[in-house]
């Protein structure tokens, strides 16, 4: 993706935020696309039409660029250096659009989630799109979201703005920023026992050695991989579901995280995939797989990861 | 931005185990001390231009957007009730494939990205996460509690023959 650097002289200038530079930065250096995409299915009500489905998504979306100026600027570049900038040819109709239903019977929900993943953001447009599809056949519809990674702070106001205020579950530990900031008021996070000094020692070396682990894997990289050095420009996309209760019985069970629990079920999952394409156990054994956890201080201090 | 990388046992057969070992690896980073301290600064190598390095070994990154509400959503001023909600990252360079579990109500969706090129058979993972999922729904039967004996006994060592006609 190009940076245009002629805009950066006639408007107004933000710059970018470190985290954000990271993101934005990097898509003119590689082909693949920032694209954290939403696939949302909703019963359709017998009296809604196309018209009144579109002019619904359209005043959710002028309520979110309202709380987040980002959804109507791109950037620009001016001196080597990255800004927001406002889009002139801002029109939300442009970002709101409905699949047509031939290209909906010929490729299915999946295959165009996939189009639109491949598919680089247009420079001298926000970066973000919905799309709707329209499933007569089951009464229903589905809307894709595709926003730029660079926008991911604004996600959880998006998903506010989109949904209709609901009753909250207070008794879950992953609380929301508003009830971690009532919660410090009120000093319950740190009214936790301290851990003891032999504990501590302890775990700083199990830390230690964890890390050397790591290290060491770095450096002794000569086992099988799944990875490419590369990411290219295909995707492929798979939606699976499960019910919330059999993972809370699961870390309940084992006195472990919902995290823990979801990751092994991936692992067990990637195995049979491998054993699938005809591996056997022994070479399987030799794949060195890691998987990132993405860390942030979210849920510690109920404000955003600094990066 | 800061990861803790997890390494994986493909080859241990036990889901107890591997949710125990997954916990050990992750358990480090999720207490306020000096071990915290230690784990999330090795994990903020990111940091310090080992980034790609790193990447290049972590076969994927499993994230997710948290959500702690409960009952049914709507679409904002609608009657449209939200039936399904998945959502998909983007895959960072030199990774293979992205995780992403949104958790609302009484379901978890998990939304599946992937390097077309790498993983084609993407629809496999799918059903290895489908027979997964339905071995542990059937050895936690939820009439009648939990029979911890029976966890160990979890051995899918030949789930993925079965997919060799997809």
């Amino acid at each position: 993706m190009a940076i245009d650097t002629d805009k950066a002289n006639k408007t107004e200038l933000e710059p970018l935020h470190a985290w954000e530079v990271v993101f934005f930065k990097g898509l003119k250096k590689t082909s693949f696309n920032w694209s954290v995409i939403g696939v949302t299915t909703y019963t359709k009500d017998k009296s809604d039409n196309n018209d009144d489905l579109l002019e619904n998504i359209r005043s959710i979306y002028q309520d979110i660029i309202n709380n987040a100026e980002k959804f109507k600027k791109i950037v620009v570049e001016k001196k080597g250096k990255l800004y927001w900038s406002d889009c002139k040819k801002f029109d939300l109709n442009e970002h709101i659009t409905i699949i047509d239903e031939t290209v909906v019977r010929e490729k299915g929900i999946n295959r165009i989630v996939e189009d639109k993943f491949e598919q680089p953001f247009n420079k001298n447009r926000p970066y973000w799109y919905v799309y709707i599809v329209d499933d007569q056949k089951n009464n229903q519809y589905t809307t894709i979201s595709n926003i730029h990674h660079g926008l991911i702070q604004s996600y959880p106001m998006v998903l506010s703005k989109t949904f209709n205020d609901r009753e909250y579950n207070t008794n879950i530990i992953n609380h929301s920023p508003k009830k971690l900031a009532d919660l410090k008021n009120t000093n319950q996070l740190d009214q936790k026992k301290p851990p003891s000094k032999l504990h501590e020692l302890l775990k700083v070396i199990v830390s230690f050695g964890h890390l050397m682990a790591i290290f060491v894997s770095i450096i002794y990289h000569q086992r099988n991989t799944i990875n490419h050095n590369v990411v290219g420009t295909k995707r492929k996309i798979a939606l699976v579901h499960t019910d919330r209760s059999l993972i809370n019985t699961i870390k309940k069970d084992l006195n472990c995280t919902f995290n823990d629990v979801l990751v092994a079920i991936f692992a067990r999952a990637l195995t049979s995939l491998l054993i699938s394409r005809g591996y056997t156990t022994k070479e399987i054994s030799k794949f060195s797989t890691y998987v990132a956890l993405p860390v942030s201080s979210i849920e510690k201090n109920g404000e955003c990861p600094h990066y | 931005m800061s990861a803790l990388l997890i390494k994986l046992e493909l080859n241990t057969f036990s889901f107890k185990k591997i949710v125990k070992k997954i916990n050990y690896s992750t358990s480090i980073s999720k207490k306020r001390n000096i071990a915290e301290a230690i784990a999330l600064v090795g994990s903020r190598i990111f940091n310090l231009g080992l980034s790609s390095k790193m990447m290049k070994i972590s076969t994927a990154t499993i994230s997710n957007i948290p959500d702690d509400g409960v009952g049914d959503m709507y679409l904002k001023n609608t009657k449209s009730k939200v039936l399904s909600l998945y959502p998909l990252g983007s895959v960072t360079q030199g990774q293979a494939l992205v995780c992403v579990n949104y958790t609302h109500n009484k379901k978890v969706f998990i939304g599946l990205s992937a390097d077309g090129e790498l993983f084609p058979d993407l629809i496999k993972l799918e059903h290895g996460f489908n027979q997964v999922i339905r071995r542990l729904n059937s050895q936690y039967q939820f009439d009648g509690g939990i029979n911890k004996n029976t966890l160990d006994d979890i051995n899918i060592r030949n789930i993925g023959k079965s997919y060799d006609h997809v």
